[in-house]
């Protein structure tokens, strides 16, 4: 095992692996910019290394001194975290290069997945089929018209180098696709400096189903379980839960096999999430790969009781995995609620400051995963999201009484958050009798009731 | 970026890395002098003299010493006969008169252009209407334009593109039509 870690991340992130590789006996190295030198996780490291400006381009996003740290300080390896380096290829090899380990993937995956159209084409290879659509970027319009046919509309246009629910463009019929396909191309070589596209069949009211992997480099590949994730705002992620809700038990049968192979024929290492959209039928699509451990993995975690950054370091270190597909059982059922800093009734709009009251629940079946203390200063240049709020049930109704005794204890003054939407939801029928979809969130609930009432 | 400027007199290091310092002391600073390099992952890269500095070298740091982000790598004091000056921004912190401030709402980073490379929002001379955009300021990833309040001409930016901003900071000076 390693003897010293560096992470390379700030917060709840920061926090979270850094208690795991101290259970672990690592040494750890954590960086801040000068917008978080005094804050309370850098107290639990063993190093702290200020390491530039608010600016995350001039501090956690500045790989060359990133690296320096990591070389000056001994550190043998380098955990990315989820967000800022965790997703970047070159980040990764510049690592190898350096002698020190990346916590994650090898350069080689993340740039295989992290290219939508490629990481497409993979696992159609690999045997996990796509969303329907076509095999990679359509060349032109007569190759549009020959795939949306066959897929039949309504069809999606995608960037190749889209993401987070940007360069996306419906087309309902075939007359709109000429001016659909102009107006995506063009967008995406505006916003993403490249103009490919591809097509799928639109799913309109799809589930977002995900399925955590863990793979070592002896072709050992276990799935961790499944979650859910369909309530999503603009595409990003409110609440997650785990096991899917929406996921049929001959569903999880019939993919998991298929998913285990794929992922050990593609040589994957390390965590990564299989992202998949569910269709009405029940079927669950290969949309993307995720590869690096995510923010939503802690409700896996309660289920399972495993910790999945204890296995990262593990297999980084290239120990084989510690246990089979058979040794994954899932107890119960697992909420988490994003806490932001945000304030929904004025357009989600951030709330960054000072925090003068902090109160969450303690207890059996719950998990607050947060970096903040009372009297903290919610600094304006990094993610809203300030902490997870877990519950842990019997079952999904126990879970959700739970989570709404849960949030009725948790107290944040001095900022505004969207403790009050997940109240919302804890109320909202087809949350509580689990007929919700990606639409649910943004079409039903924020478009009716709840707005009213705030 | 350079840390803050402080008036105490020491130049903090913008780079993590190790200092290699190019000049001795007694050196007199002035604006853009290279005075060393930090050596990061092998490269070494230069290190001058910011805006607002202006004065002798006191005390130097060690060669090869290793520096974080705004560590000390030299002090320096006032040269004979020589006045020193305080941070730019502070030096012209008085207002302007007949002037309506514009300040930040939030904290955040503000930013003067509309993408790198661009021309500014607002630049001084310029006449603005009401409503239109002088500045982006992000917060949490999330961009908020600041309108101008009133109609007239932009006399002064108190603030550099893609800098911090606390709530209530002056950014900009509008002279009303």
């Amino acid at each position: 095992m390693f003897r010293r870690l560096m992470i390379a991340n700030r917060g709840e992130v920061a926090q979270r692996v850094t208690r795991t590789a101290k259970r672990m006996g690592i040494e750890v190295v954590v960086i801040a910019s000068t917008a978080d030198k005094d804050q309370q996780w850098l107290n639990e490291a063993d190093e702290v290394v200020v390491i530039g400006p608010p600016r995350s381009s001039e501090s956690y996003l500045d790989q060359c001194t990133v690296l320096e740290v990591a070389r000056k300080t001994n550190s043998a390896a380098i955990h990315p975290g989820w967000g800022f380096l965790a997703e970047n290829d070159i980040f990764a090899a510049r690592c190898q290069a350096l002698g020190l380990t990346f916590v994650g993937p090898s350069a080689r995956h993340i740039k295989q997945f992290g290219d939508k159209s490629l990481a497409r084409a993979t696992m159609t290879n690999l045997g996990l089929a796509p969303i329907p659509g076509s095999k990679e970027a359509v060349s032109g319009l007569a190759e549009a018209e020959r795939v949306a046919a066959q897929v039949g509309f309504p069809v999606l246009l995608k960037a190749v180098a889209g993401g987070g629910g940007k360069g996306m463009r419906p087309v309902d019929g075939p007359s709109n696709l000429a001016t659909g396909l102009q107006q995506a191309s063009s967008e995406a070589l505006a916003s993403f400096g490249d103009g490919r596209v591809y097509i799928e069949r639109l799913i309109r009211q799809g589930r977002h189903i995900e399925f955590q992997i863990m793979a070592d480099a002896y072709g050992n590949v276990v799935v961790v379980g499944d979650r859910e994730c369909s309530l999503q705002r603009r595409h990003q992620k409110v609440l997650e839960e785990a096991p899917a809700a929406g996921l049929s038990q001959a569903e999880r049968e019939r993919l998991l096999p298929i998913l285990t192979e794929a992922i050990r024929k593609s040589g994957y290492t390390n965590a990564g999430t299989v992202e998949m959209l569910m269709d009405e039928h029940g079927t669950a699509w290969f949309m993307e790969m995720n590869t690096r451990l995510q923010v939503e993995h802690s409700v896996t975690e309660l289920v399972t009781g495993l910790d999945l950054v204890e296995l990262q370091l593990r297999v980084a270190a290239g120990e084989r995995l510690p246990l089979k597909q058979e040794d994954v059982v899932t107890t119960g059922h697992a909420i988490e609620c994003r806490i932001n800093a945000e304030d929904p009734a004025n357009g989600f709009k951030p709330s960054p400051g000072r925090v003068t009251k902090l109160r969450f629940p303690e207890g059996d079946g719950i998990r607050v995963d947060t970096h903040l203390r009372e009297g903290d200063k919610i600094p304006p240049y990094y993610d809203s999201m300030v902490a997870k709020l877990m519950v842990h049930g019997s079952d999904r109704a126990d879970a959700i009484a739970r989570m709404r005794a849960a949030l009725e204890q948790t107290e944040i003054e001095g900022v505004t958050t969207n403790i009050d939407l997940h109240k919302a939801i804890g109320r909202f029928e087809p949350f509580v009798d689990g007929s919700y979809n990606t639409t649910s969130l943004e079409k039903e609930l924020m478009e009716t009731a709840w707005r009213d009432s705030i | 970026m350079y840390p803050a400027v402080k008036s105490e007199g020491q130049l903090g290091c913008p780079l993590v890395g190790t200092w290699q310092p190019k000049v001795p002391v007694g050196t007199i600073l002035s604006e853009g002098m290279l005075v060393g390099h930090i050596v990061r992952l092998g490269k070494p890269e230069p290190v001058v003299v910011p805006a607002g500095i202006h004065g002798v070298i006191r005390k130097l740091t060690k060669a090869g010493t290793w520096t974080a982000y705004g560590d000390a790598i030299l002090a320096y004091g006032a040269a004979d006969g020589m006045v020193v000056e305080d941070d730019h921004h502070e030096a012209e912190a008085g207002g302007v008169e007949g002037a309506v401030a514009i300040r930040a709402d939030t904290d955040g980073t503000v930013y003067l252009r509309p993408e790198p490379g661009a021309a500014p929002f607002a630049a001084p001379g310029q006449k603005v209407a009401a409503h239109d955009t002088l500045a982006l300021v992000e917060v949490m990833k999330t961009f908020t334009p600041v309108r101008c309040p009133i109609a007239g001409e932009v006399v002064r930016v108190d603030v550099d593109d893609s800098e911090a901003v606390e709530e209530g900071q002056t950014m900009f000076w509008i002279k009303p039509d």
